[in-house]
């Protein structure tokens, strides 16, 4: 019998001129206000919005793709125990460099690197500001696009080449 | 433009130098350090044991049903006083812990010093 396993496809978001230019001028805010070296928002999936800061823009997308991972990753920890996946912090330190990243409602990521000189306590305290201006305006594209809502679907294990042949054929019999 | 660090480690550092005080640290209620003058590598550490201070105060303060605590402070031998102020800016608690030499006055200047941070934190 197959069994089947249920995936849920990250929420989108979009994002107009206006509501980019308010999440420009609040990660700006964020590195005047924390003086951290560069700061990275991607969506939940790992792609890359914007970015602030030095770092190369290949290196960003490769750390932007890493920390996603590293936050999926700790969702299903979460749901392991036997909790419902809530709304996530991150960090990781080292001696001279560490990495802060927040899940921005669910569908974005906001991370932020810093130096040895910066105090943690800064950095949580700003980028938890940032998070609750961020959450606003993906609620308002949210409330404005209300087909961008997660979609769940279900997967067969042991007839997945069945499934996708089935698909295939009924969608070319429809363009016919 | 100075980081809101940079700015609370001026106005502490101020401070210090205007009681001649020998340390200062800015932190969260929780212990996490935002700015600290003079403590150098100990500040992280002083943070996490100024809130090991403030959950046996609070407690206390629940028990005996104080009033609001404005203060704690520990006087040594020598008169040496660490004294931990609270204060609250836009939702978030705060704390001023302070190191002064012995016998010198630290409420006029820790009051300020309080203005202050609060006025750049709002900035």
């Amino acid at each position: 019998m197959a069994s089947y396993q249920t995936f849920t496809v990250p929420r989108s978001v979009t994002l107009s001129t206006e509501q980019m230019e308010r999440v420009e001028e609040c990660l700006d805010e964020l590195a005047m206000n924390t003086g951290v070296l560069n700061t990275l928002l991607t969506d939940s999936t790992g792609q890359l919005i914007t970015l602030r800061g030095r770092i190369d823009k290949k290196r960003a997308e490769a750390l932007a793709a890493l920390i996603a991972g590293s936050h999926a990753a700790s969702a299903e920890f979460i749901k392991l125990l036997g909790k419902e996946a809530p709304f996530v912090n991150l960090s990781h330190e080292a001696d001279d460099y560490s990495i802060y990243s927040t899940n921005v409602a669910d569908v974005l990521i906001l991370s932020v690197a810093f130096g040895g000189e910066v105090k943690i306590g800064i950095v949580r305290v700003f980028i938890e500001q940032a998070r609750s201006k961020l959450s606003e305006i993906v609620h308002e594209t949210s409330s404005a696009n209300s087909d961008d809502d997660s979609v769940k679907i279900r997967l067969v294990d042991e007839d997945f080449d069945h499934f996708l042949d089935k698909e295939f054929e009924e969608l070319t019999d429809h363009k016919k | 433009m100075a980081s809101k660090q940079e700015l609370f480690e001026e106005i502490l550092n101020k401070m210090n130098e205007e009681g001649n005080f020998d340390a200062a640290v800015l932190s969260l209620k929780d212990g996490l350090p935002l700015a600290s003058s003079r403590l150098h590598d100990k500040d992280d550490m002083a943070a996490v044991m100024v809130t090991l201070l403030n959950e046996a105060a609070h407690k206390i303060n629940r028990e005996l049903n104080l009033s609001e605590m404005d203060e704690i402070s520990i006087v040594g031998d020598d008169r040496t006083r660490l004294v931990c102020r609270y204060f609250s800016v836009n939702g978030s608690d705060l704390l001023l812990t302070v190191v002064t030499p012995p016998d010198r006055a630290y409420r006029r200047l820790t009051n300020q010093t309080i203005k202050e941070i609060t006025r750049v934190w709002l900035s």
